[in-house]
């Protein structure tokens, strides 16, 4: 709970950090009237380049890989993580559809990651069904590669709140404006929710990411929805400060209206935070996931997991570069840490590990804003359920742009 | 562009001057999980596969359970080491009136395998059980060299009457082959049984035996050899899971025994530090080498690198009486309630390197302190741990010095 209480101290302090500088706001601009969420599926370059109304671009990545744990390294290799196609069409002024599909690792794993239809009936309230992005933590449903300087994904957003989840639901979001320059939004999905193999989808314990299915693209396992929740504010002096969660039943308990199992549920709570200031920018989230397992897994899988990550980015340099006219170079640091599994052996009394802490230090050149050059240093820190420790470490280079 | 320049001085300093940053290997006397030296490329790419298997973590999609105790090998063997009481495995059964012992098949006996694929009941301790024995998972290195121990090596410390009268009497284990179990024809036959080595109460013939019954008994997965899964009694269906057996090919078992073979024994450390030798010295003395006799020489193995060599172990792999305080009343095979099989002592100072630098003692790791290891030694043992506690402190902590440099 120690590294929970830091994480969530670590979040706290971004938006103290943040309201110190809401004493000199920087005669802001009225907020656009916009129910949509900055760095979201909207707030994506390739909409507005070519006009019309229909647009198609998209997002690359890839990166070296040069990793070593225990000293031990299988060398230097290249990864093409992902190529990932948007699809926007403005069917009127009130429907839009918006999709992406994304290829893994070349043609290894193809997913259709986003396929919805927004009806916009008013800046408070609107419709969006179809394949969403669920929005628990701020990190899934802003994602994209190249709004990152940093190669790898926070591991709290990506081993507990298991991005990019994307589901097939319904519900509606909008924006509320306190003031023409303090805006509240928020989203409200019922999906079809995760399924059974959080818990024995994964032999090392509970993984929630091992509960995305794509079956539940078809039909909810359990026929009992999920709700995901996420409000946020956008307060005057910048940023964006969210609160989010996600809850419902993940098992296989009924089938053919006969109760088989009992109902088990996953739910989750994050915070998230992100502000800019003169030439600094942070970055963080913290979540807390609370799994019921059966009597008989207790301890091998977890039943309550929590994690955070803070992040930290310095501009060094903008102007022109190599004929770039608008090109900036920046440094940037991040601390994740994830614990798996919050419990103790009652055996021995000791803390189970299956915990992880990493460091990652980098610098990113951007010859336009949608391009990432980056170089990244991570050290990992890991312990097993027994208390085994494994370090490792991670050099990386990448290159990921929008198109 | 001051503060540009130093970071970025910094930052290339820090990533490339400094080997920590990359991580570096820690000392192979530290640690268990390496090959045996002089394996050819071939051999050690099937270690290598055999190693990935070992650490194969199953699901309920890859056939785990329906009940099962552990996900996957390493989780009772972690890093090749022993295992964390965590993990502890309980058999049981009962004591009939005529004396025989029951396994109590219809509660599942004798495993009891306590947890269980969701949805699917784990089973339960029943009532009328008059023998528990709960064990951890022992170190798993160097077990090709004690395979190759020959038969006749190991029956030769055989005194089952204690003819020598020194109060030592250990004998050997011998059980039922299953069918699978190819036996070599040099292997001692006694009333159709075969000589068990492996296994706290030495049930394992060999290797291959005794990882079929792991993956089985332990993790719920039928293999080729052994094609049929676990279930729970209780459900009355003898199909628990709903993946096509045998769930593990015989390609992957062999694998994972090649990699047992395969690893290198524990490697010491201090060994001629002048209290270790004095230590070395007194662990003979007050009769601790009895049973833990410091070596034997392997035989003919079909890996080179394993045949005719001294093997260090400390052990004579032979059944001993060990006393109340060590006792589970659970007999299997020739064993009785009071018997285990001498435990081989290298590695026992490596151990403490691992599991966050907490070591776990004995056949269920009840302790971390190897001073009441000795003293909970009890039954053909007891004199030596008598001779023990008579010691003065510095001999006693020479003898610690020389186990601690296993």
């Amino acid at each position: 709970m120690k590294a929970y209480r830091t994480g969530i101290t670590a979040v706290l302090l971004a938006l103290s950090f943040a309201g110190l500088f809401a004493q000199e706001p920087a005669a802001p601009d009225s907020l656009e009237r916009t129910p949509n969420v900055i760095g979201g599926i909207y707030d994506r370059p390739y909409i507005y380049r070519m006009g019309g109304n229909i647009a198609i671009g998209g997002y690359m990545e890839m990166n070296s890989n040069f990793a070593r744990e225990e000293g031990i390294s299988e060398g230097l290799s290249f990864e093409a993580r992902r190529f990932n196609v948007f699809l926007y069409s403005a069917i009127s002024e009130r429907v839009k559809l918006t999709s992406e599909l994304e290829f893994e690792h070349g043609a290894e794993e193809i997913a259709l990651e986003t396929a919805l239809v927004d009806v916009l009936f008013h800046t408070a309230i609107n419709l969006r069904a179809g394949i969403l992005l669920s929005p628990i933590g701020r990190f899934n449903i802003a994602h994209d590669s190249p709004r990152y300087d940093i190669v790898e994904r926070p591991l709290v957003a990506t081993e507990i709140i298991p991005s990019t989840l994307s589901e097939v639901g319904l519900g509606f979001f909008g924006a509320l404006y306190a003031t023409p320059y303090d805006r509240f939004t928020y989203e409200v999905y019922l999906v079809n929710g995760l399924g059974d193999g959080i818990v024995g989808g994964s032999g090392e314990g509970t993984r929630i990411s091992s509960g995305k299915s794509g079956t539940a693209f078809e039909e909810d396992n359990n026929h009992s929805l999920a709700v995901t929740s996420r409000i946020a504010l956008n307060p005057r002096f910048g940023g964006e400060f969210g609160l989010s969660f996600y809850s419902g039943n993940y098992n296989t308990y009924e089938i053919e209206d006969v109760r088989v199992d009992d109902k088990r549920n996953v739910t989750i709570v994050a915070l998230d935070a992100e502000y800019k200031w003169r030439r600094f920018n942070f970055r963080g989230e913290a979540a807390l996931a609370d799994i019921d397992v059966p009597a008989s897994l207790t301890e091998l899988f977890a039943d309550r997991q929590h994690g955070f990550y803070a992040e930290a980015g310095y501009g060094l340099f903008q102007g022109p570069f190599l004929g770039a006219p608008d090109a900036s170079l920046g440094v940037v640091a991040r601390y994740d840490y994830i614990d798996l599994n919050d419990g103790t052996f009652s055996a021995t009394g000791q803390d189970i590990g299956d915990s992880q802490k990493q460091a990652t230090v980098g610098l990113s050149l951007r010859p336009t804003v949608e391009t990432s050059i980056r170089v990244s240093y991570a050290r990992k820190w890991s312990r097993d359920a027994f208390g085994n420790r494994r370090n490792s470490a991670n050099l990386q280079f990448g290159v990921a742009t929008y198109f | 562009m001051k503060i540009t320049t130093v970071t970025l001085v910094l930052f290339s300093l820090a990533v490339s001057s400094c080997g920590d940053l990359v991580t570096e290997a820690p000392d192979d006397n530290q640690v268990f999980d390496a090959p045996l030296d002089g394996l050819t490329g071939a051999q050690l790419k099937a270690h290598l596969d055999g190693d990935e298997a070992f650490g194969e973590t199953f699901t309920v999609e890859t056939g785990l359970g329906p009940v099962f105790n552990q996900t996957a090998c390493v989780n009772c063997h972690p890093d090749e080491g022993r295992a964390h009481p965590a993990t502890n495995l309980i058999r049981f059964g009962r004591t009939r009136s005529d004396g025989s012992f029951d396994v109590m098949p219809e509660f599942g006996g004798p495993q009891l395998q306590d947890r269980s694929i969701p949805g699917y009941p784990a089973e339960v301790l029943p009532d009328q059980v008059t023998g528990i024995s709960e064990r951890g998972g022992p170190i798993a290195v160097g077990l090709g060299f004690i395979e190759a121990i020959p038969d006749a090596a190991i029956l030769a410390q055989e005194d089952p009457d204690d003819a020598d009268g020194d109060g030592i009497s250990g004998r050997a284990n011998f059980v039922a082959a299953p069918d699978f179990l190819p036996i070599a024809a040099d292997k001692v036959v006694r009333n159709g049984r075969h000589l068990g080595r492996f296994g706290r109460k030495a049930t394992a013939i060999d290797l291959l035996h005794q990882t079929v019954s792991a993956y089985k008994a332990d993790m719920g997965i039928s293999t080729d050899f052994d094609p049929v899964d676990l279930f729970n009694p209780i459900v009355g269906n003898v199909v628990g899971d709903n993946v096509t057996d045998p769930e593990l090919s015989a390609e992957v078992v062999q694998n994972v025994v090649f990699y047992l073979q395969t690893l290198r024994e524990p490697l010491r450390r201090n060994e001629q530090d002048s209290q270790v030798l004095e230590g070395e010295s007194l662990f003979a003395e007050i009769g601790c080498a009895a049973c833990h006799t410091p070596e034997m020489t392997s035989g003919a193995s079909a890996i080179s690198v394993l045949a005719f060599k001294p093997v260090r172990l400390y052990s004579d792999l032979l059944l001993h009486d060990m006393g109340p305080a060590l006792a589970d009343n659970f007999p299997e095979g020739d064993a009785s309630g009071t018997e285990w099989r001498t435990t081989p002592l290298w590695g026992v100072g490596i151990v403490e390197n691992l599991l966050g630098g907490t070591p776990f003692y004995l056949h269920d790791g009840r302790t971390s302190d190897l001073v009441e290891v000795i003293q909970l030694h009890g039954g053909e043992a007891e004199g030596a741990s008598n001779r023990f506690g008579q010691l003065n402190d510095q001999q006693k902590a020479a003898v610690l010095a020389f186990l601690k440099s296993l």
